[in-house]
């Protein structure tokens, strides 16, 4: 069979968040949310993953639950001994995602992962933010045990998630993975949760 | 709540686990009896001892190994599997059945 | 005004004079302060009477002032049994007495106390429950007197919620032994929460008077708290109830509508001691307290108790509680103290000449009230003539207030649940805590100090061992030891006429506890179940030492021997708003769940899923689905699948891998094909079934049921840990979503859409799987069965799911395509008797009872249940999975309804029950699966089914499928 391209058709990609809905409804809160599940991203698994992102001139974080900022926006997780994904944090980098999914195809022992369509993506700003967390999220996510470039796999409002913080040009903020399918659900508890924080 | 290391991704709220059973050697399936085949299923002695479990840390879908003390509750070392099972097991051809059971 | 017997300020720490605050209590306007409780600002306007009693509905006030006792429930309009000394008084707060029957002031039931004599301890257990059923007639009297409040059922929920909280430290009690040990650590870099109950910090230095002078309580109080309150390494919760202990120092912290969820590297308990009361005849009256809440009175709300009080004591407390009486202008005549004589000399200097005339050796032995009884009059003062003995004759005083003083016991709830032992010497009645797991310390009173240096010096050195366990080193402070006796050895003067009570709570008297040791319960958590004692609100804060003592006297064994009872959590009672929080229930939907709703689905529960059961109202179900079937029959039809569960397996062992875990053989698996397979555990039960498509040589992606996939990639991960193939596996679910179309016309809708790939019957089969492109979207393609039409189930990327699904119902369209439910779906499968893995199947179910042989290589070395299956297939067979008919005009069973191994017989066998049923009108028939007996599967044979109302329905074995058995329509067409 052919290459099944997971980040074919990015114009056609669409989230399911309903942001019309009255719990999804944004509020005062000091906190932005951002839903960024639609922006190109690709994960690779495998015991030749490493080296077929390094040959790639993908910089590679040393331990599992690190990241690294490999260009301007382009931020590699590394999830595992043998598990990276590959997130474009402003949707500018989807040529480099895909030619990245083509070049993986027939390598050995490298595995293309689903994760652009497998989880929805939200960034995260505002100074509270970790605040808002300890309310879901049983991983001490403030800054002093969680700075920027930590990445926790762990569960957020009862959804298994990965968080990882990150810094930008206009500060640091937070990504967080969750279950597509779950990404309503997501949305209306996170604003819940950060309605307090104004 | 009990924190448990996890190897890979360090201590965590226990709920963000899901327990495997002990880890104890599979007779081999086409030799043994039925009685050993069904204490391998079904038996395990509740002692008080240490024992050797599997757990799975369900958000990063991660197996590892853990000692646990079955009277304290003690978590006294928690390991990657391949400390363990580093080998490819393989399973024997299995001999021709004397008589198919009518199903 | 705000109460006439306010002191002047320093005094009332806990009020704000500036503010009063207007409420009713029994329809009666008060004022009181802001700060102020509903208990304080009654007592300030002179009203102590505040609930009655349990079981006899005595008069009751204020004991500790502090929460920690049962004697001040109140109603509030949505909330029973506040406790009044807890709870503050709002603007407009209506509060009402409970427990009565008819006003607080006149209750109609204060007469039951006459009866006491017929209500022994645990009568309830011995004195209805004979004749048969006479407990079902007193029930209903007894369940309307012994009620405290009512529950609001037009309540309103209001928003609670919770929220972990991160220390290196915790600290529960902020008394001198927690200031200093929160200050310690914080000081040594330590990240510190400190937690306390009240809205002051301070502790015992908010009320107690520690020297004769009366002075250094209150400068240290200032010193601690500024420095705590202003240390940015310090989090201060007032106001805040840490409720229990749970492993690894995690901690519910209750502050508000908000339950922290506090986890701590390490924890100090300086959570300090309960006073104790002394028990002889009605001790209960109102106005007899103990001394620390008399001192609270004065202290933390500015009010003078009374004019005229009596201090009983059993330590040189008392003697400094006197001084602060005697300081805020109440008239102490006389100190009634148990011992021989005083520990200090200088203290009862002190009191002799303010004119204090002190009795040793004496004790008051019965409280009298007041004509009306609410308050009490005079004290009864009798010579102690030996352990609990008294001498005939004493004499009386006239008096408000009686303050007791006989000892203290450790807050010791917290400690306990975490494991620690009690231990208790009788001679010098000192408490003593150990066995404490690691990370746990206890400091300060409830460490057995009761002299403030030692109190502040026990803090630090806990403090210390945090830190030394943190890494963070600081000086180790020399531990100081306190010998101070505080603890009466045996203040309990048990009273021939009795109300001599040991447990406010539930009106136990000293000889109910002895009683039940008479009658054969030893061991005080028997004494504990027989008496209730300590299971009331206050849940033995008083109850538990006196009864020890009497237990242990009366069974001849020392108190240690005795025990306490359990500690469990939580500490004090908590709303079950609390433990709710907010409740998050995850739930998953589709891509297409705003096309469904905009169509008009009926959305059920489909595990953590949401998905249509069919396209209309509830009141049509029947007919709904009877519609959609016959479209999907006769035309085509569309339903969403997302919710099906997807797994990829890659690399060179990928074969092997899927041969190992699912039974059928796989190694030999056409790319390009699909396969049904099936999943048995070690068991050899059936868990899970789906569609394996061999996408290459070295990849098959593998559907599962919607609530099995979690497991079996999570099975199939745990196997392969230990077995170490060259293969990768990744659960797949969401990254898929999926239709499947269905029906006659199905080619034609998808010939519409998808260019690349030739959908015709030669080159795209029955059971294949091709890829393709649906406007540049890659999409897999599987031809099965599912609902016995012709049929193609479409999986895309999800992102994409909504866009096909648009796409694919303009397609259909002009076929008059819509869209069918998880209902249809199942008639329609039913029809073709597909089982459905969880619904048709249970525990015990092997793949011979399901008639799944042909799904079962048995042949290859291995597969996970294979062992087992050759055992249980070898076996003699009990049941087995079949299909039935039944008239349509015949009443439907439903499932789970019972099948019989005869259909006369009374109290025959089970032999099985009904798993799937439905009307089928491509059938004219009421159709379904049941487990059946071995001996009733015959095809043709009929079988009873106990239906509804007893009813017995007999239903015949129908050969399955129901429906086009030559499956002539989903293969050949």
């Amino acid at each position: 069979m052919d290459l099944f391209n997971l980040s074919a058709a990015p114009d056609l990609r669409k989230s399911m968040l309903d942001l019309a809905s009255t719990k999804a409804k944004a509020t005062r809160s000091s906190i932005k949310m951002q839903d960024c599940t639609v922006f190109s991203r690709a994960g690779f698994r495998g015991t030749g993953a490493e080296a077929f992102l390094a040959s790639h001139g993908i910089a590679i974080p040393t331990k599992p639950n690190e990241s690294l900022s490999c260009q301007a926006s382009l931020v590699v997780l590394r999830l595992s001994r043998s598990e990276f994904w590959i997130i474009s944090t402003d949707n500018s980098e989807h040529a480099k995602i895909e030619a990245l999914e083509v070049a993986a195809m027939g390598v050995e022992n490298v595995y293309p992962l689903y994760c652009q369509h497998s989880h929805a993506c939200f960034m995260l700003t505002g100074a509270e933010t970790e605040n808002m967390f300890s309310k879901v999220c049983g991983v001490d996510l403030r800054n002093n045990v969680f700075p920027v470039g930590a990445v926790a796999q762990t569960s957020v409002a009862r959804t298994g998630a990965i968080v990882t913080k990150q810094t930008h040009a206009q500060g640091d903020y937070f990504l967080l993975f969750a279950d597509i399918a779950s990404v309503q659900y997501l949305w209306e508890a996170l604003t819940d949760a950060a309605a307090e924080f104004v | 709540m009990k924190i448990m290391h996890c190897p890979l991704n360090g201590p965590r709220n226990i709920s963000e686990f899901v327990y495997g059973g002990e880890v104890k050697p599979m007779p081999n399936p086409h030799t043994c009896s039925d009685k050993e085949w069904a204490e391998y299923v079904f038996y395990s002695d509740n002692t008080i001892r240490i024992i050797t479990e599997w757990w799975y840390h369900a958000p990063s879908g991660y197996w590892f190994i853990a000692e646990r003390h079955t009277a304290s509750d003690e978590i006294l070392k928690t390991y990657d599997p391949s400390e363990r099972f580093d080998q490819r097991i393989e399973f024997d051809s299995k001999p021709e059945l004397t008589q198919e059971p009518s199903i | 005004m705000s109460g006439h017997n306010r002191l002047p300020a320093p005094s009332g720490l806990y009020i704000n004079r500036d503010k009063s605050v207007n409420f009713t209590f029994e329809g009666k306007s008060y004022q009181g302060l802001e700060g102020d409780t509903i208990a304080s600002a009654l007592i300030a306007n002179d009203q102590w009477l505040m609930s009655r009693s349990f079981k006899y509905h005595r008069p009751r006030g204020p004991l500790t002032m502090a929460g920690q006792d049962a004697n001040t429930l109140v109603q509030l309009k949505s909330e029973p049994n506040v406790l009044a000394d807890r709870q503050n008084i709002a603007a407009n707060m209506d509060v009402m007495g409970q427990n009565y029957n008819g006003s607080l002031e006149k209750d109609k039931d204060d007469k039951l106390g006459y009866a006491g004599r017929f209500m022994p301890v645990g009568f309830y257990y011995r004195a209805f429950y004979k004749p048969a059923g006479i407990w079902d007639k007193w029930e209903p009297f007894i369940r309307k007197k012994a009620g405290l409040g009512f529950a609001d059922l037009t309540f309103k929920p209001v928003y609670h919620d919770k929220a972990y909280l991160f220390h290196d430290v915790a600290v529960i009690g902020a008394g001198p032994a927690g200031l200093a040990a929160a200050l310690k650590a914080a000081n040594a870099g330590a990240s510190v929460l400190l937690v306390d109950e009240n809205p002051v910090l301070g502790g015992a230095l908010t009320y107690h008077r520690f020297d004769i002078e009366g002075v250094c309580a209150s400068a240290l109080r200032t010193k601690l708290t500024h420095d705590v309150l202003n240390h940015s390494n310090i989090r201060v919760l007032t106001s805040a109830t840490c409720n229990g202990w749970f492993t690894d120092n995690y901690l519910p912290v209750i502050q508000g509508n908000r339950m922290f969820k506090v986890r701590a590297k390490q924890c100090i308990v300086a959570s300090g001691a309960f006073e104790q009361h002394v028990v002889f005849r009605n001790n209960d009256v109102p106005g007899v307290v103990m001394s620390s809440a008399a001192m609270r009175l004065m202290s933390q709300y500015a009010i003078k108790p009374a004019n005229k009080a009596v201090m009983l004591t059993g330590n040189d407390d008392g003697y400094l509680c006197a001084l602060e009486l005697i300081k805020h202008g109440v008239s102490v005549p006389v100190i009634v103290d148990m011992r021989k004589q005083v520990d200090d000399p200088a203290l009862y200097d002190a009191v002799v000449d303010l004119g204090i005339n002190v009795l040793f050796e004496s004790t008051v032995y019965e409280a009298v009230p007041s004509a009306d009884k609410k308050r009490l009059a005079a004290v009864q003062i009798h010579k102690i003539t030996g352990k609990g003995q008294v001498a005939a004759n004493g004499i009386s005083l006239p008096c408000e207030l009686l303050c007791m003083s006989a000892g203290y016991m450790p807050v010791y709830q917290l400690l306990c649940q975490a494991g620690a032992k009690l231990s208790y010497d009788d001679a010098s009645a000192r408490f003593a805590l150990t066995n404490l797991p690691k990370n746990l310390y206890v400091a300060g009173s409830a460490n057995g100090m009761h002299e403030l240096n030692a109190v502040i010096n026990d803090g630090e050195v806990a403090a210390h061992t945090c830190l030394s366990s943190l890494g963070l080193a600081s000086d180790s402070p020399e531990s100081i030891a306190c010998q101070r006796h505080t603890n009466f050895p045996w203040p309990i003067f048990k009273h021939p006429k009795g109300k001599d009570f040991v447990d406010f709570d539930e009106d136990l008297q000293a000889k109910d506890i002895i009683n039940a040791t008479r009658l054969g319960y030893r061991d005080v958590q028997l004494v504990k179940r027989f008496s209730t004692v300590g299971m009331g609100p206050s849940q033995g804060r008083h109850s538990a030492l006196p009864t020890a003592r009497l237990v242990a006297e009366a069974t001849h064994r020392s108190v240690t021997e005795t025990g306490v009872t359990t500690a469990r959590p939580p500490f004090v009672p908590e709303k079950l708003a609390h433990i709710a929080g907010r409740i998050f229930s995850p739930h998953r939907f589709t891509p297409m769940h705003q096309r469904h709703l905009e169509l008009g689905a009926h959305m059920i529960p489909a595990g953590i899923w949401r998905r249509p059961a069919y396209y209309g109202k509830p009141a049509d179900r029947d007919a709904i689905i009877q519609q959609e079937a016959t479209m999907v029959r006769n035309a085509v039809g569309m339903i969403d699948v997302s919710t099906l569960g997807g797994l990829e397996v890659r690399g060179p062992d990928a074969a092997e891998f899927v041969n190992r875990i699912y039974t059928f053989g796989f190694l030999k698996q056409p790319v390009g094909k699909t396969r049904y397979a099936v999943l048995t555990n070690e068991q050899g039960v059936v868990v899970d079934d789906g569609v394996s498509c061999r996408i290459a040589e070295d990849h098959f992606y593998i559907t599962a049921t919607t609530s099995g996939v979690d497991a079996v990639y999570r099975e199939m991960t745990k196997w392969n840990a230990q077995w170490r193939l060259s293969v990768d596996i990744a659960n797949v679910s969401a990254a898929f979503s999926a239709v499947n179309v269905a029906g006659p016309l199905a080619r034609k809708v998808l010939d519409k859409v998808c260019s690349d790939v030739d959908f015709s019957n030669e080159s795209f089969p029955y059971l294949a799987y091709r890829e393709g492109t649906i406007q540049g979207v890659p999409v897999r393609l599987l031809r099965v069965g599912f609902v016995g039409e012709l049929g193609y189930e479409i999986h895309m990327p999800t992102l994409f799911g909504e866009a096909l699904w648009d796409l694919l119902m303009e397609a259909g369209a002009e076929f008059n395509m819509k869209p069918f439910g998880v209902e249809t779906q199942r008639l329609l499968r039913l029809e073709k008797g597909h089982i459905i893995v969880s619904q048709d199947t249970d525990g015990m179910s092997h793949p011979g009872e399901l008639s799944l042989g042909w799904a079962v290589n048995r042949k290859k070395p291995f597969f996970i249940g294979s062992r087992s299956v050759d055992i249980v297939m070898a076996r003699k067979q009990t049941r087995k999975l079949v299909g039935f008919k039944l008239s349509a005009h015949s009443t439907r069973p439903k499932e789970g309804h019972i099948v019989l191994a005869a259909a006369n017989q009374v109290d025959c066998a089970i032999t099985g029950n009904v798993t799937s049923s439905e009307y089928s009108s491509t059938l004219g028939a009421n159709i379904g699966m049941a487990f059946v007996g071995i001996d009733q599967q015959e095809v043709g044979s009929t079988f009873p089914i106990r239906v509804d109302g007893g009813e017995v329905v007999m239903a015949e074995v129908v050969k399955l499928p129901f429906y086009d058995a030559g499956n002539a329509r989903q293969e050949v067409i």
